[in-house]
Formats: C-alpha cells, structure tokens, sequence
C-alpha cells in the first residue's frame, strides 16, 4: 500500500493523543468515609469489569479513528504488485502505418504521444524512463532508463510513423533481450492501437521481471480501405483492394501511368472483403513505366496508393501448328494450348501442311506440337525466325522422329531427345504456385531429354530428368505432348501456370522488377558497389554499397542489369486491417505479468493511475470511519443509553 | 431533650395512638389491650346470655328496659413492655448532609420512649454495636424518660456490627412477650438478620423495625474517583462512582427489598427511612400505619 499524499501520515503521532488523554484523566482519588463497602464491591466487581472492557475498546477505537482520518488524508493506495523505488517505465510506442489512421482529427501516434504525456505527469518523478517506438522493428527513443523527463519530452515529438506492420510480441520479445542484464523491477506501457495482425503470437515472452499495461488508442470501430496488392501481366494491371471497414463500400480508383492519370475505375467492396479490378492498358509504349494504384481518400491514407514498376508489352501473336490434326478438336495437340494461351496473346492455328505457305514473320512464337519432320527450308526459316530475337516451343508426341529431330534440329534444339520412359511425376522445382497442384497428374509417356551443354532446365520431373529445356536461343522443349496422349496434365489446373510460366520468357525484358517495403534496406553482396541510384523524387546517388528505402515510389538501380524496385508500406502484412484484438487474448498471453489494459478516453488519467499505484482506497477509510465514529458514540454513550 | 421532644413531632404523634398489634402480656396497665384479664377493667360491648355464662355479668339496668337478658362484657388494659434496640456501630454515624443515621434514629428512639411513657407503657433502651453497649430496663416513668434520653444524647457511633447475634443473645433474655423496636441501618450479613429478627416473632414477641439509610448510601449520588473508607474497618475501595453507581443501586434497591418482603411474610413491622426524609413525617407514617394494623 502507498500514499497519494503521504506528507499526512505525520498524523499518524496524534495517535498518542487519546492514550495521553487516558492517562491523564486517571485524577487522584478524593477520600470518603463510608458506612459499609460491602455494597460497593459489590457493585464494583460486577461493573468495572465491563466498564474497563468498554473503555479499553472506545480507546481503541479513538487511537483508530485518529489512523483512519490520517490515511483518508494520506489517500492510501492498494497496490496490485509490489512496487519497488526503483521500478523503471519503459513505453513501447507503436509506430506502425497504421498509427497514422484519423479519429477525432488527430493521428494515432499523436494519441500515443499524449498518452505518454499524461502518464509521466502521473509516475514518480524519480522513477526512470525509457523509450522505445516499434513496428516490427525496435527504435530506442531514449535507451538508458532516465529520470529527465524534458528530454523525454522533447525525444517523443521526434518520433516518426513507419511505414511497416506491427509486432508487439517482437518488440517486448527485444526490450526484454535488451534489459536482460538490468535486473529492476520494471514496467512496460505499451501505446497502440490494438490492431489485432500486430498480435503474432509467434513464441513464448519471457518477462519475469516485467508487468505489462497496454494502453488502446485504436479506434472502436475503424474504417479503413487499402490498395493490398498490384500484379502485371502482358499488359494486364491487376489491383486487389481490400474493404476493411464492416459496412459495404463503393470505393473510386484511378491508375497513373508515368505521372499521368491513365484510367480510373469505380466499384463496391463488401465488408472484410477484398475485389480485383483489372485494367487493360493499351497505347503505350512497350517497356517500363512508373504506375500507381491509388484510391479515394480514408482515414488512413498510407495504404491509399501503391508504386509499382509496369513492364508494357503489346500482346504477342502466337501461331500454334498442330502436327497430328484430328477431326475432334479435344483430340488434337493444340486444345488446351490455346485455351491456355488465350488471355496473354492472340493466338492462331494452323496445320503443318498450311506452314510452308504462312508468313512466320507476323508472329513472336511458334508452337510446333507434335510435328514429325521438318524439311531444309524450314529449318533455315526457323534458324532466321530465332535470330531475330523471337521464340519456338516443341510439344513431342508418337508422331516425331527422334532422330530426324537429334541430326537436323541439332543445331537449334537445347537437348537431345532421348527414349521414351512410361512413368513420370512433375517436381514443383520453379513452380511454387503449384504445388499444391502436383499431386495427382497421371504421366503415361515422356522424353527422355538430355540437354545440351549450356541449355537451361526449367522444370524437372522428381526424377530430376528434365520437363521442359530452354536454349539460349529462346527455344524450349517439352518432353511430353501438348494433348492427352502422354499425360493428362494439359488437363490440370497446373497446365496454365505452366503455360503462364513459359509466356514470362516471351515478355522478359532486361530489366528486372523487385518489390520491397518502405524501410527495407537494399544491399549488394559484400563489397560490391551500386554504381547508380535514382531515387522515386528523381534524386541520383552514386557508388553506394547499400540504400534504405525511405519513401514509397519506384526506385531505379543501375546495375549491369537495370532493377525496378517498388517500394510500398508493408501493406500485404495485413497491417491496414485495424480489426482489434480481444483483451483477454492479451491477458491470457501475457498472464501473470499482465497488470491491463486502459482505453486512451476521457477517463484514461484515473484508469492508468489504478494500474501504476492500485486502487485508491479512501472511499472505504471514509466508510470505516463512519462505522467508528458511530461505534465510538454508542460505547461513550453507552451509561446514558 | 428539646430536640428529642419537638414540640411538632410530640403534637402530632399525640394525637394518635400508638396501640401495638398484639396483646401483650404485662404487668403495667396501660392503653394497650389484651384478651386476657388484667387490674382493671373497662366495658366493652353487650352481647346476648347464653348457658354457662356467669350471672354477674349480667346487665340489670338492660333487663329492666328490654326485658332480655345481656351480658356485659370488658376488655383488659394491659402495661406494655418495650426495648429500643438502637444500633451504634460505626456505618450508624455516616452522614451526607443534614444529620447521621445514628442522630436519626436517636430522635426517633427518643419520640416514641416519650409517648410510650406518656401512655403508661415501660420502656428500655438497648445501644449496641458488635455487643450491648448499654442496657436500660423498661420502665413507665418520666424519671426513666429523662434517663433514656440522657443515654441518647450520649451515644455515639464506632465499631462494627453484629446485630443477628446481640438479637440472638437479646432474645435469650426476654421471659415475657415484649415489644422490641429495632432502629438500624441493617449493615450486617442480611440472612442472618433475617433469621434473627424472626426468631423475635417465633418467640410470640412483638418486632418493629425501623431500617435507616442515608440518602447517599441509597442513591451513591457522587461524582469521580473515590477512595472510600470503612466507618467500621481499615477496608477502602478506589473506584470510579460513576462507573458503579447504577449497579449499586440497583444492588441497594434489592437488600431493601429482600428485608420488606421476607419481614412481610413474617408478619413484622419494618419501615424505611431515610435520613433526609422529615423526622416527624416518618413518624407518623409509621403510627398510622400501625393503627391501621391495629383495626
């Protein structure tokens, strides 16, 4: 127990007060004759007895009525842990994106701040502070535990919003780590905003010496929209956006190109649930371009918009030339190709008859499924094709020679075609997306392929024998057939993915695209240097060995390749879902070392104060006291009654 | 003398009679009467001849007017013979304001001596405290009068009290029935006054008891701490008054009580007085009723 005005427990003295008075009221006997004293001890024996009972106790009482007026005075606290003198605070301040969100005109972190403001006014000013801002990493703001709250004043105002997620557990997890040599009793008030994906209950906190008050500035029913993600293909700009808020949305977007406002769209969101809107992009130039995604202003903005890096190519027109016709198109080699193919080219099929007479030259890749021979003009034409930078893909089937392939395709093929193996199991090697996918295609027949010196293995079966082999000449093979005569794979969900697989070698430019988030760093490996930065505001930064990414926009690395980085907040993270999480998750979690949780509202100052210092315990003294007092009057009174 | 005989006192006890409730046996004639025959004789009433009744009681002078025979019939007038038991210990000379038990009782001891004279009945005088301090036989004279007197005037208050055994020892010293008027403030072992006094009506003796108190040792109205001191031993008690002054009354109501119903059912006079009521009011009180009694 604690005093709030300890100063008036110097009332405890006056305890001595009633005590002096019992002594000093015991007045010298006056002497009296009597006639008989039988009666007398008598009666005293009966009465003095009760009498000095009574009087003990209405001393007692007198001595406690002086202690309990003393502690009203003193205002006694309860405490719910033992707090030592040299309990030391440590704020843990969100300063996650998502602590930019509005309410009542303000930003969260401005919430944060003043929740810290009001708790130093309440703490004892001897006691030690540190602190430290999160998101899911760990900022000291002022390290070493002090007890100079100006300089945490003025340390608080320089705190900044991040702009990645939230980890709570991960930022106690280091506080902890970097007390783990202080062995002080101490305190951590951690200011948030209770967004629950900041909660990642990952492993176990160790905190024996650590009470833990968590102080919500989170709104109660937040509202929130953001641009989650941003996929291009071909020239196809896909966005999700998220609807984070429990009512149903129309929300308004708009995508910029290089600076310019390309095309804007508009359409509904139902709650806790996400939308894609794709946007086909036409008239532009082919290569990359600087785009945003951004959408109509909420309450918090920072996932409002999202850079990313467009490599723009033209649809491609593929010719598919079918080597086995049938006169049922499911039966035939280029089906399911086509079918595949569809939403990234315009496509066209032919029959190997038609080849000779068709114009190669108004199409950027050639299928040849199971074509079983190719005369010397054709191959001279397909060498000329190669050579101007286009692509051949190969689908094999019962009708090719192996050996007309192996001695006049030799030159142009990436491998040898070997024998044919009766089983076969696809890897996921390279295809992650589909794993799930591979587990139940049914391989009949397949190639053996053999590939050649500096050809290039793209898929593998699980045997590790090759599925399908690039060259270096933009030529691929695949050892099965492209209809349902090998395997059935042409069938399964996994047969577009590796069609789409493929499709990005047709569009690979030079340049590479990478994403990271605002905050990340970007280095090179040990030594090297990166010749030249330019920053999204057009800034150039020469010869560093790392950059930092400060600010979201498309940032341009000129390496011996051009890299496209987009730098965005961290908003896959599921950071800009603000659904909160349940306090007794937090309390079961944190368990004994959790002393609560107090909302940052109007009644925050007395919340946090019972948290600090207990419950304040005067309305109970004032109750005992009167029990006392009215106790006190019936025992003094006591003869008269 | 004077304050013994005030003039107010012996005016109003004058005009009553003091009759005692019994016939006494005695020598001394008197206003007292007695079933029995004494020296002389005084009528009565008439009442009807019947057989065996002696024929010179009969009134003649009646006859010769109503031709029926009557006969005369008388009362007795006897002497009474009576003792004045006053109690002299220590406790009788307490006193909180105005006059001590013992000046009290002396006044009322004086009283009733003159008016029994008066009325031809001998009086004695017993002073005692643990034993018979004095002892003045009974007799009906006014020089016996002025002898008791003297031996009140000269009583003084000291010593502790045994009142059971000087009745007791009294009692065996009685060969007639006698009257015995017991003025005290009974401060002795209750039970054994009790016994005591009714031992006296065993004996087919009159008892009247006066039972004096002062209005402190009633009431103990006093204030504060008090070192009390025994007027008959080295006892003391410090106590506080205040603290034991409801329990000491109500212990006082309840010895006054125990004496006025255990006496009643003995059928004994006892009367209660004390100091601060008027001298001559008691005294009267006491005579009416004891007229009452005597109806």
């Amino acid at each position: 127990m604690t005093f709030l005005n300890s100063v008036f427990l110097w009332g405890l003295t006056a305890v001595s007060i009633p005590l002096i008075i019992h002594l000093l009221s015991q007045k010298k006997p006056r002497i009296v004759y009597f006639s008989d004293l039988r009666f007398l001890e008598l009666a005293a024996s009966r009465s003095v007895k009760k009498f000095k009972i009574r009087q003990y106790l209405l001393l007692l009482i007198r001595c406690l009525l002086i202690i309990i007026i003393t502690l009203i005075f003193a205002r006694p606290v309860m405490h719910y842990i033992l707090s030592s003198k040299n309990t030391e605070t440590i704020f843990l301040i969100d300063n996650s994106y998502s602590m930019e969100y509005y309410k009542d005109g303000k930003m969260r972190i401005e919430d944060a701040k003043n929740v810290v403001k009001q708790t130093l006014d309440l703490l004892n000013p001897q006691e030690k502070i540190a602190v430290f801002s999160f998101s899911d990493i760990v900022i000291p703001v002022v390290k070493n535990p002090t007890a100079d709250k100006k300089l945490i004043l003025t340390e608080l105002e320089k705190i900044k919003l991040d702009s990645k997620k939230t980890d709570v557990i991960n930022a106690v997890n280091e506080v902890v780590k970097y007390f783990q040599n202080d062995n002080t009793e101490k305190r951590i008030i951690i200011v948030t905003d209770f967004a629950k994906n900041g909660w990642l209950w990952k492993k176990d906190i160790i905190t024996q010496n650590y009470k833990i008050i968590c102080v919500d500035v989170g709104d109660n029913k937040p509202e929130n929209f953001a641009v989650s993600n941003v996929e291009t293909f071909g020239n196809k700009i896909t966005a999700v956006v998220s609807n984070y808020s429990d009512d149903k949305k129309s929300v308004s977007m708009e995508l910029s190109i290089d600076g310019k406002k390309h095309q804007s769209a508009f359409f509904e969101i139902y709650p806790h649930k996400s939308s894609e809107w794709s946007f086909d992009v036409k008239n532009i130039k082919n290569g990359i371009h600087k785009c945003f995604i951004e959408i109509e202003p909420d309450k918090l903005s920072a996932d409002n918009k999202y850079f990313f890096a467009f490599n723009y190519r033209e649809k491609p027109n593929v010719l598919l030339i079918d080597g086995h016709p049938q006169f049922s198109d499911f039966k035939g080699e280029t089906f399911f190709l086509k079918t595949a193919l569809a939403s990234y080219c315009d496509v066209k099929v032919i029959n190997f008859s038609q080849f000779e007479s068709k114009d190669s030259s108004n199409y950027s890749v050639l299928f040849f499924c199971n074509v079983s021979d190719f005369n010397k003009n054709d191959v001279l034409m397909l060498k000329n094709f190669i050579l101007n930078g286009k692509y051949l893909v190969f689908f094999l089937g019962d009708n090719i020679s192996k050996e007309k392939y192996n001695i006049k395709m030799s030159f142009l093929l990436p491998c040898e075609i070997s024998s044919i193996l009766n089983y076969g199991k696809l890897s996921n090697h390279n295809l992650p997306e589909s794993q799930e996918m591979l587990t139940n295609e049914n391989i009949k027949k397949r190639f053996l392929l053999i590939p050649e010196q500096n050809a290039e293995t793209l898929l593998k079966f699980s045997d590790d024998t090759p599925f399908l082999v690039k060259g270096k000449n933009n030529v691929f093979v695949f050892a099965i057939s492209s209809n349902l005569s090998y395997s059935d794979i042409p069938i399964r969900p996994v047969f577009p993915i590796i069609i789409k697989y493929l499709f990005s070698y047709f569009l690979e430019n030079d340049a590479l695209i990478k994403s990271a988030n605002i905050g990340d760093i970007y280095q090179k490996t040990a030594g090297e240097i990166i010749p030249e930065i330019v920053s999204p505001d057009g800034k150039i930064v020469k010869n560093q060995n790392e950059l930092l990414f400060e600010k979201g926009g498309i940032y341009e690395i000129k390496n011996h390749k051009m890299e496209f980085v987009n730098v965005n907040p961290d908003v896959k993270s599921g950071e800009s879902d603000l659904a909160k999480i349940d306090t007794a998750e937090i309390k079961k979690s944190f368990d004994k070392n959790f002393l609560g949780t107090v909302i940052a509202d109007s009644h925050f100052e007395k919340k946090i104060k019972k948290l600090l210092y207990g419950n304040e315990i005067t309305k109970y003294f004032i109750l005992l006291l009167l029990i006392f007092a009215i106790l006190e009057t019936l025992l003094a009174n006591y003869r008269k009654l | 003398m004077k304050s013994y005989l005030d003039p107010l006192t012996i005016a109003k006890i004058s005009t009553m009679s003091l009759k005692a409730k019994y016939v006494v046996e005695g020598f001394i004639s008197g206003l007292h009467t007695s079933k029995f025959k004494g020296h002389s004789l005084e009528f009565a009433q008439h009442r009807e001849y019947s057989f065996g009744d002696e024929l010179k009681h009969l009134d003649w002078k009646v006859f010769g007017k109503s031709d029926k025979f009557f006969v005369k019939q008388y009362e007795e007038e006897t002497n009474l013979k009576a003792y004045i038991m006053l109690d002299a210990s220590g406790s009788m000379g307490y006193k909180s304001i105005g006059i001590s038990k013992l000046e009290y009782g002396s006044y009322i001891a004086g009283a009733l001596s003159y008016l029994m004279i008066k009325q031809g009945d001998a009086v004695g005088l017993v002073v005692y405290d643990t034993e018979i301090k004095k002892n003045i036989p009974p007799r009906a004279t006014l020089n016996h009068l002025s002898i008791i007197f003297d031996e009140l005037s000269k009583t003084t208050a000291g010593g502790e009290t045994d009142i059971s055994k000087i009745l007791y020892d009294f009692s065996k010293k009685l060969k007639k029935r006698t009257l015995i008027i017991l003025i005290s403030d009974l401060f002795d072992e209750q039970e054994k006054i009790i016994r005591a006094v009714k031992n006296y009506r065993f004996a087919k003796n009159e008892i009247i008891v006066f039972h004096i108190m002062d209005k402190i040792e009633e009431n103990l109205d006093m204030n504060g701490n008090v070192f009390f001191k025994s007027m008959e031993n080295e006892k003391f008690l410090i106590t506080e008054t205040d603290i034991i002054k409801k329990e000491y009354q109500k212990i006082i109501l309840e010895f006054i009580e125990k004496y006025k119903s255990e006496f009643r059912r003995a059928d004994i006079d006892y009367s209660y007085f004390n100091t601060s009521s008027p001298l001559d009011l008691s005294l009267t009180n006491y005579l009416s009723k004891r007229e009452k009694l005597q109806v």
